[in-house]
């Protein structure tokens, strides 16, 4: 009786084992679908982004949303108003030391460009206080170029327009529009207006005189012709006597004669 | 793929040519980038639930193994980035996974093809990231040396003795002679369009030498290595601070939880390893240890992801720790020392008060079963350890996958923000 109930207890024992194991391997199962599903929501917004139609408006309703900050500056330090010439209003205001010294400003990532021309245009306004050191710049940055638009102007300077076209390198096909400021602590530490802010895929080359920067073809001068020979950065090395294969069979024939040998003494 | 010169890195290139395969697969876009380090960190999965469940002859082992490596974040992000450290790492699990199924067949005849493989795949680690894999190679020739040598007394034996020394030579001679075949082999089919002979290699090993040598002690978010194992300087690879208030960061560092439950596990598994004369529990020891003692002669700067591949061993070991806890095997001092990561987890995440209430309610209920109900003293420990870190992954995940946090909620996961080297902040964004 007592072996019979000492193996029933064995048994419940091991079933129950059992079902915990796969309880585990199911749960490691929707633990790792959970984590894919996560995975595609989060590329989702990247997706939307490269495939979204021609034209960016960098200054569309949720501004909030697609604006950042860098350098000594936080999102509560920035305030971005509407105003009804349809402008939008970039205030900053900065408390802390490291502003001085930290290149900070908002910005715009425009990620994952489709390859071709693309223009840029926008109107820019800046307040700028030589006595105070206050200012800001807009910036347009692609792969390693960026090129500065508009400098900061005195108060109540006119808008500039800003227009230029640019093609994205293959390696980094992305831009980022930037506004730095520089200024003072305390209170308001900078202000800019921006409007019609907009970059437009076009069809073909830009106009001949238009200011243009063509990025595929610097990145081609640096490392060649893509479906070419490219320049790399291996640094070629003096050819050796034994010529450009021979060596590496010799090698080869040594390396294999080893393993043979081995596999040999395996045996 | 499209002829180009090869840029030059101090890495081997194998992984770089697995993400250009990717490309060229599935399009020169963000998914084509990233697939294969998708697929091998995927792969990462299953490959360690053989290895544990080959280690410790244990499928609950094996489960908690692969569980616990899915819930640690280090894996996933590096998972989810065309970077090389998921790839050399599945890479040498996959060649511990061969090595295991070597030491553990009694069939010699199909040993020599497990050699064949594991060889293989230790020649690809090799080929995809220096020095952290030489460290892999030496494990494994160790492992092999002690398993042909075995435990016989050879004296005796003359004629024996003379079998396992060409058994030996063989093994470790297949081995090495194979790394160095697939590690010439993937470096001419990197550098074909400018491949001059073989003075190439040694050229190259030169320049990354010259350039290691030179490079300074410290960097914006490097840390030492003997901070890694204590989570204290991990970073954002990538941040944006978003004017809504949002902040998305992609954090390269792991879950608290099981970072500092590797160090009682390897300790568990040095005196398990000594005092069983368990093989697999010495072997993870001295992986882990392998991995970490490797850094201590180098003076350059180093990055806390370098810790991934004793990380790997540590998680591992935690597995058969907590198996061995659920089974009721494990001591006493291994319950206290396996809860006892849980106590700064609990002050951090919940604060004094909360985090102390729940460490104390931990410890009745722990106690309570340790008078009433002996045999699950260790199931509570093992259950309560693997909620616990299934929580804390779930709490840091938005780190992870980039997902928008408030900035309350970044900072209330920035658990520590010292000035020193211990901060979770990192280099901040500025440029």
């Amino acid at each position: 009786m007592d072996a019979d109930l000492q193996v029933g207890l064995d048994m419940a024992q091991r079933g129950s084992r059992k079902l915990f194991q796969q309880a585990l391997v199911i749960a490691a199962a929707m633990t790792a679908a959970i984590i894919c599903g996560l995975s595609y929501l989060a590329d989702l917004s990247c997706r939307e982004k490269s495939a979204s139609g021609d034209q960016i408006d960098l200054l569309k309703e949720n501004l909030a949303d697609h604006w950042s900050v860098f350098g000594a500056l936080s999102a509560a330090q920035v305030s971005f108003n509407r105003i009804n010439d349809g402008s939008v209003e970039i205030r900053v205001r900065s408390d802390n030391l490291s502003w001085l010294t930290v290149s900070s400003g908002v910005s715009y990532r425009v990620g994952l460009l489709s390859p071709g021309w693309y223009e840029f245009t926008g109107e820019f306004r800046a307040d700028a206080n030589a006595h105070a050191g206050t200012g800001a710049q807009l910036e347009v940055h692609s792969d390693r170029w960026r090129t500065v638009f508009s400098a900061a102007q005195p108060h109540g300077g006119s808008w500039q327009t800003t227009n230029v076209y640019f093609r994205p390198s293959y390696a980094d096909p992305g831009a980022e529009i930037s506004c730095r400021f520089w200024g003072r602590t305390g209170g308001q530490a900078g202000r800019a207006l921006l409007r019609n802010m907009y970059i437009l895929k076009i069809a073909g080359e830009p106009p001949p005189k238009a200011p243009r920067f063509d990025l595929a073809k610097q990145e081609e001068a640096r490392l060649g012709k893509l479906g070419h020979p490219r320049n790399g950065s291996l640094p070629p090395s003096p050819q050796t006597g034994l010529g450009r294969f021979s060596g590496a069979a010799v090698t080869v024939f040594f390396l294999a004669m080893i393993v043979g040998m081995s596999w040999w003494l395996l045996a | 793929m499209h002829g180009w010169r090869p840029p030059y890195s101090t890495h081997p290139p194998a992984a770089k040519l697995l993400v250009a395969l990717s490309v060229s697969l599935f399009g020169n876009y963000p998914w084509g980038w990233r697939a294969a380090n998708a697929l091998m960190g995927t792969a990462l999965v299953p490959i360690t639930y053989l290895l544990a469940r080959r280690l410790f002859r244990s499928k609950l082992a094996a489960s908690i193994a692969a569980a616990l490596l899915l819930c640690e974040g280090m894996f996933l992000v590096a998972s989810r980035l065309a970077m090389i450290n998921i790839v050399y790492i599945t890479l040498g699990a996959w060649a511990y996974l061969m090595l295991w199924c070597f030491v553990q067949n009694p069939a010699p005849r199909t040993q020599r093809i497990q050699l064949l493989a594991m060889s293989l795949l230790l020649g690809l680690y090799v080929s995809t990231k220096a020095a952290i894999s030489e460290v892999a190679v030496l494990l494994c020739l160790i492992v092999i040396a002690v398993n042909v040598v075995g435990p016989v007394p050879l004296r005796p034996f003359p004629r024996l003795a003379h079998l396992i020394t060409a058994k030996l030579i063989g093994a470790c001679g297949l081995v090495v002679g194979i790394v160095l075949l697939v590690y010439l082999a993937v470096f001419m089919t990197y550098s074909w369009v400018v491949w001059r002979g073989i003075g190439d290699l040694v050229a190259y090993h030169q320049r990354v030498f010259n350039y290691n040598s030179g490079l300074p002690f410290s960097f914006p978010n490097a840390s030492p290595f003997w901070s890694w194992p204590f989570l204290l300087h991990p970073y954002a690879y990538w941040k944006r601070d978003l004017l809504n208030g949002a902040v998305e960061v992609i954090w390269c560092g792991g879950n608290p939880l099981l970072w500092w439950a590797v160090l009682p596990a390897i300790l568990i598994a040095m005196v398990r390893g000594y005092t069983q004369k368990s093989m697999a529990w010495m072997f993870l020891a001295a992986g882990y240890l392998a991995y970490l003692a490797m850094w201590i002669p180098l003076r350059r700067y180093l990055f806390i992801y370098s810790y991934m591949p004793a990380l790997y061993f540590g998680l591992v070991t935690l597995a058969g720790a907590l198996e061995e806890c659920w089974n009721g095997a494990a001591r006493r001092w291994e319950h206290f020392v396996l809860l006892a990561p849980l106590l700064p987890c609990l002050i951090l995440g919940l604060g004094v008060v909360w985090g102390g209430f729940a460490a104390c309610s931990i410890s009745i209920v722990y106690l309570l079963l340790r008078r009433r109900a002996e045999d699950w003293e260790g199931k509570f420990v093992c259950l309560i350890f693997l909620s616990a870190t299934l929580l804390v992954f779930a709490y840091f995940l938005p780190l992870w996958m980039g997902i928008p946090l408030s900035e309350a909620g970044y900072t209330a996961r920035m658990w520590l923000h010292g000035r020193g080297l211990a901060s979770w902040v990192g280099y901040g964004a500025a440029r």
